[in-house]
């Protein structure tokens, strides 16, 4: 993982780029002068095996509660909703993931951490080293599988979380976060 | 060193503790499964030991899989099967450390180790080692000592005294932590929520303490005070409680007369019943809160401000000058047009009034103007003054009036199609009321496009301002204590350069989410330099 040693373009000019949907793409802030990290490919499998997953859930919900409705007399729409949702929730969610994966960054300074997300509703956060308290690297089934960890991020009152790095990066960044959280200066 | 796991004693004792946990759903089941049972109810005991390999078997999996390591800058706990985990929490951020020894403890000579950050409490600000050895907890510490003097030189700070609400002399109170004020260990204890910074007031033993600065409110403040809190919630409530009260006393045929009464009542005398009610509504809030602020006072000793008030119960709460995270000026649209504001200190602990539930009142009342000049006796690192602020431009407010609106409109609609099909006669009225309401938060979108604004006084201070409903706050923030800062936008807001500019700042135990909104970008950025300069540059924040 590449950490850049600070800033290097001060350059303030707006970024604008044609992407392939033919959507001019600006944003402003520290992402385009130094470049972010996407996540790992990885994630995007997990991502849609979650979905899928919700999705057999939703299913089995539905025949359980069709067959409610037949043999029980249980309303109708009750089925209605549950094969209304094994449809949209994970449709939505896999449409979704691309999008997810490409507007998704993360930056490692060697004084803060930062991430922006989204396209159509955008997100910038900055968290300063000096205020991070603790580092949790979780992973349920799904991400070890693809040996992924969730980085957890808390500071005194906030927690951010970066969705999924490799074993890898997820070490060089809790020793690098351990380090600078041993100093406790808070860097300018 | 090596993972380790919790020594086996610490099994047998989590078997008890899950044992007895589920005692009550083993009862319960038995009670349940037997009742009405023809069979003899061989299937219960099937149930129930199939719970019970259950709750064993996962207990044992949960020992198994928890580990703890003390590493050289940190420890690292592990745990979870499906669900693995890895904590690591630097020696230097603990803030306490807690070691119980609970009585069927002892004779395994085991401990209960608690790590406390000063991340929030709760399942994920606090580390427990179930049992282990006395030795683990004196490792933990010495290294944590270590850690924290490399880390602060020479700054002895003891650990943050929490509230004190019972009825403790303040004189008494302020003695001893006077006293306290002395460096008690030669390692500091960091002060996890401002980073080490070096200019929170510190008091060594050998000086004598300043002179104490103290500061009562005045009959007169008081109640100004009381007269405009008045909202329109102790309004209702005090009616409520009387209408409750009316309830209990009177007989019921004697109510029954008089509802018969009243139906029959002209509208105006129906009216004038209602005014009396409010009348004595109000009476009674204003009581309540001349009670609850009765001589108010604000005292500094040292590093320490206590805030105490109230006639009929005296409480009394402190809190450590570098635990402020930031101060909050607290106008309500009435004290507004009087010119009168409270203060606020949002704290890193949770020894905060319960009067808002939220933070700590420093001063209830005083004139808007003097406000500063007041608290900066107090807290030194306030302004003197502050210049006027990075507002919200005119275009903008539009958005604000649109939110407000389309909100309470769509509340107003639930509530309409409700009404229709409960009583349709209601309608009409209903309706002109929704209208007027959905009015009055378009001019509530008014009041706060105009109340926000942002500022940047220094390296190291920033005045926020924000609007809610129909009350303005004004938050007075150090950088050392803004936890995180985001940014936010949307494709259409970005396309005009507008963005909304968060400030996340610790306050009791959880989060205070400070947020400006429709801010123009190179106002956002110009913050975003101010936070983090070194990877933003300089640029130009003196905006």
């Amino acid at each position: 993982m590449r950490l850049p040693a600070g800033a290097t373009n001060k350059t303030v000019t707006p970024l604008t780029t044609k992407n392939k949907f033919g959507l001019y793409y600006r944003q402003r802030g520290v992402m385009d002068e130094m470049k972010g990290e996407q996540l790992p490919a990885q994630i995007k499998t997990v991502w849609r095996t979650k979905a899928l997953i919700d999705g057999v859930i939703w299913l089995v919900i539905t025949i359980f509660l069709v067959s409610a409705w037949r043999l029980w007399g249980w309303p109708w729409w009750l089925a209605a909703v549950a094969g209304a949702a094994t449809i949209l929730h994970p449709g939505i969610h896999l449409v979704l993931i691309p999008y997810r994966y490409r507007f998704w960054r993360y930056l490692i300074t060697p004084t803060a951490v930062y991430s922006r997300s989204g396209y159509i509703f955008r997100s910038e956060k900055a968290v300063p080293i000096s205020r991070i308290q603790n580092v949790t690297l979780e992973s349920g089934p799904l991400m070890q599988w693809q040996g992924l960890q969730e980085v957890q991020v808390q500071t005194a009152s906030t927690t951010d979380t970066i969705a999924g790095v490799t074993k890898e990066v997820a070490a060089q960044l809790r020793d690098r976060i351990m380090q600078l959280a041993q100093e406790a200066r808070d860097e300018g | 060193m090596k993972d380790e796991r919790l020594p086996l004693a610490a099994l047998i004792l989590m078997f008890a503790e899950s044992g007895y946990k589920s005692l009550v759903y083993v009862i319960g089941l038995i009670v349940i499964g037997f009742r009405d049972r023809r069979d003899g109810g061989w299937i219960v005991w099937v149930l129930v030991a199939v719970g019970v390999l259950l709750v064993f078997g996962m207990t044992l999996v949960r020992y198994l899989r928890f580990t703890y390591r003390l590493a050289d800058a940190q420890v690292v706990i592990k745990s979870g099967l499906f669900v693995r985990k890895t904590r690591h929490i630097p020696y230097a951020k603990i803030q306490t450390l807690r070691r119980q020894q609970w009585f069927f403890l002892k004779p395994f000579n085991l401990e209960s180790l608690t790590i406390e950050t000063s991340g929030k409490n709760g399942s994920e600000g606090e580390a427990q080692l179930y049992a282990v050895a006395p030795s683990v907890g004196v490792a933990i510490d010495a290294r944590r000592k270590t850690a924290q003097a490399k880390a602060v030189p020479a700054q002895a700070v003891p650990a943050p005294a929490l509230a004190a609400r019972d009825q403790a002399a303040a004189a008494a109170q302020l003695g001893a932590l006077g006293a306290a004020g002395q460096p008690s260990e030669p390692a500091a204890v960091l002060d996890p929520t401002a980073s080490a910074q070096p200019s929170a007031p510190v008091t060594s033993g050998a000086e004598p303490l300043p002179a104490e600065l103290s500061y009562t409110i005045s009959a007169h403040d008081l109640n100004l005070y009381a007269l405009t809190s008045l909202g329109f919630i102790p309004i209702l409530t005090g009616a409520l409680w009387l209408w409750d009260k009316f309830d209990d006393i009177v007989p019921k045929d004697w109510e029954q007369n008089v509802n018969r009464y009243m139906a029959q009542l002209a509208v105006a005398a129906l009216v004038a019943v209602i005014i009396v009610a409010l009348v004595i509504g109000i009476v009674i809030s204003y009581l309540r809160l001349v009670q609850k602020y009765y001589q108010f006072t604000l005292t500094q000793s040292g590093d320490t401000l206590t805030a105490a008030r109230g006639l009929l119960k005296r409480t009394q709460v402190s809190t450590r000058l570098h635990q402020l995270q930031a101060v909050r000026f607290s106008q309500t649209v009435i004290r507004q047009w009087f010119h009168l504001t409270t203060v606020q200190a949002l704290i890193a602990s949770n020894a905060s009034d319960d009067e808002q539930s939220d933070a700590m009142v420093l001063m209830p009342v005083v004139k808007a103007d003097q406000a500063l000049t007041a608290m900066r006796r107090f807290v030194t690192w306030l302004p003197a003054q502050v210049p006027a602020l990075q507002t919200v431009q005119r275009s903008r407010y539009w958005y604000y009036i649109r939110n407000a609106a389309l909100g309470n409109l769509v509340a107003v609609l639930a509530g309409l199609v409700g009404i229709y099909f409960g009583r349709p006669a209601w309608l009409l009225p209903a309706a002109l009321i929704g209208a007027a309401w959905v009015l009055l938060a378009a001019l509530q979108g008014t009041y706060s496009a105009r109340s926000a604004g942002v500022k940047i006084l220094s390296p190291d201070l920033l005045v926020l301002q924000k609007g809610g409903w129909w009350r303005r706050q004004r938050y007075f923030v150090r950088r050392a204590n803004v936890q995180s800062l985001e940014v936010n936008t949307s494709v259409w807001l970005a396309k005009r350069r507008v963005c909304h500019l968060v400030i996340n700042v610790r306050q009791g135990d959880s989060n205070e989410n400070i947020e400006v909104s429709y801010l123009e970008q190179p106002v956002a950025d110009a913050v975003r330099a101010w936070y983090r300069p070194a990877d933003f540059g300089a640029g130009d924040w003196a905006l």
